[in-house]
C-alpha cells in the first residue's frame, strides 16, 4: 500500500475538512446538482450541510484540496479491502453458532 | 444496513414472536455479528459465545420493540457489543487483537494457512503477511475506531454506527477519519519495517 502524501496539504485550509466529509462527498445521498442529502435519515446538521456545500464550490478549483481527497479516497478504498477480507476470514474461523442459538430459542 | 428486501416484514414478525421470522434474521445476522466479534476479540470460544449470547438477548427484548420502527442493525450490533463490553467487565481483562505469531497461531485454520505458506506460494504468502498486518494494526488502535472500522467496512451508514455506538453523526465521522489516517500510518510502518 502506497501513501505518498501530496505535496502542501496544509496549505489549503479546506484540506482537513475534505477528509472528514471523503464519504459524504463522494456518497449517492447527496446530490451535487440540488446540494440536498436525498434521504431524510442522511441529512446532516445545518453547519455540515452548508460546509458541504463550500466543499462542493471549493474542490473544483482547488488542487491541493482535489489531491487531498483522490489520496485519501485511495487509501480509504485499499483499508475497507483489507478490513473486509479479514472480515470474511473471521467468518470461517469461527463456526457458526445458528443452530445452537436455534436451540437455545426452542427451548425457552 | 439492509440484507434482504423483505427484512422489514421478517422483522415485524420476530417482534411479534415469530421463531421463523427469527431465525431467517439470525442466519442473515449471525455470520456478520460472529467476524465482527472476533475481529475484536480474536478468540474462537468466547466470539461463539457472546455471539449466541448477544442473539438470545435480541430474541428476548424484540417481544419489547416496536418491529415498524426497529432500526435491526444498528441495534443488534448494539447488543453484541454491549455483550463484549460486559464480558471485558467481568474478565477484567481481555487480550484485545492478541497478534499471532507471525505466520500461525493457535487454531487450526491458521495451522493450515502457516502450512501453505511454506510452500511458496506468492499470493498467499502476501495475503497472511495483510492478514497479520492489518490484526496487528488493529490491536493498536483505540476499540472505539476499530469498532467504527468495521462497522464502515460492513457497509453501515454513518447514521448506523452513530446509533449502534450511541454517538453523534459528528463524532463517528471525526472518529472514522482519525482512525482511517492512524490505520494509514501503523500500516505503512509496519510495511516499512517489513514485518
Amino acid at each position: 500500500m502506497k501513501h505518498d502524501r501530496p505535496q502542501n496539504l496544509s496549505h489549503c485550509f479546506f484540506s482537513r475538512h475534505c477528509i472528514l466529509f471523503l464519504d459524504e462527498l463522494d456518497t449517492l445521498y447527496f446530490l451535487p446538482q440540488k446540494g440536498f442529502f436525498a434521504s431524510p435519515g442522511q441529512l446532516p446538521d445545518l453547519e455540515d450541510a452548508q460546509l458541504l456545500e463550500q466543499l462542493r464550490a471549493h474542490i473544483p478549483t482547488c488542487s491541493i484540496c482535489a489531491a487531498t481527497l483522490t489520496h485519501a479516497r485511495r487509501f480509504s478504498v485499499r483499508q475497507r479491502s483489507m478490513l473486509r477480507k479479514m472480515l470474511i476470514e473471521s467468518e470461517r474461523t469461527v463456526p457458526s453458532t445458528s443452530r445452537r442459538i436455534m436451540e437455545a430459542v426452542r427451548l425457552k | 444496513m439492509r440484507v434482504v428486501e423483505d427484512e422489514s416484514q421478517l422483522i415485524i414478525d420476530a417482534c411479534r414472536g415469530s421463531v421463523t421470522a427469527f431465525e431467517a434474521l439470525v442466519i442473515l445476522y449471525e455470520p456478520r455479528i460472529r467476524r465482527m466479534l472476533y475481529g475484536l476479540t480474536h478468540d474462537v470460544q468466547l466470539t461463539q459465545d457472546l455471539c449466541q449470547e448477544s442473539f438470545l438477548a435480541a430474541y428476548r427484548a424484540l417481544r419489547r420493540m416496536n418491529g415498524e420502527d426497529l432500526r435491526f442493525a444498528p441495534w443488534l450490533y448494539r447488543i453484541a457489543l454491549n455483550q463484549l463490553r460486559s464480558e471485558w467487565r467481568r474478565r477484567k481483562h481481555v487480550t484485545l487483537l492478541p497478534f499471532p505469531a507471525l505466520h500461525g497461531n493457535s487454531d487450526e485454520s491458521s495451522d493450515a494457512s502457516s502450512e501453505e505458506y511454506f510452500m511458496g506460494d506468492d499470493h498467499l504468502e502476501e495475503s497472511v503477511s495483510e492478514r497479520d498486518q492489518v490484526r496487528q494494526v488493529l490491536s493498536q488502535l483505540p476499540t472505539a475506531s476499530v469498532v467504527c472500522l468495521l462497522l464502515d467496512a460492513e457497509g453501515f451508514t454513518y447514521k448506523e454506527i452513530a446509533e449502534t455506538m450511541h454517538d453523534s453523526l459528528s463524532a463517528v465521522r471525526s472518529r472514522l477519519a482519525r482512525a482511517r489516517q492512524s490505520f494509514q500510518r501503523l500500516y505503512t510502518r509496519l510495511e516499512q519495517e517489513g514485518c
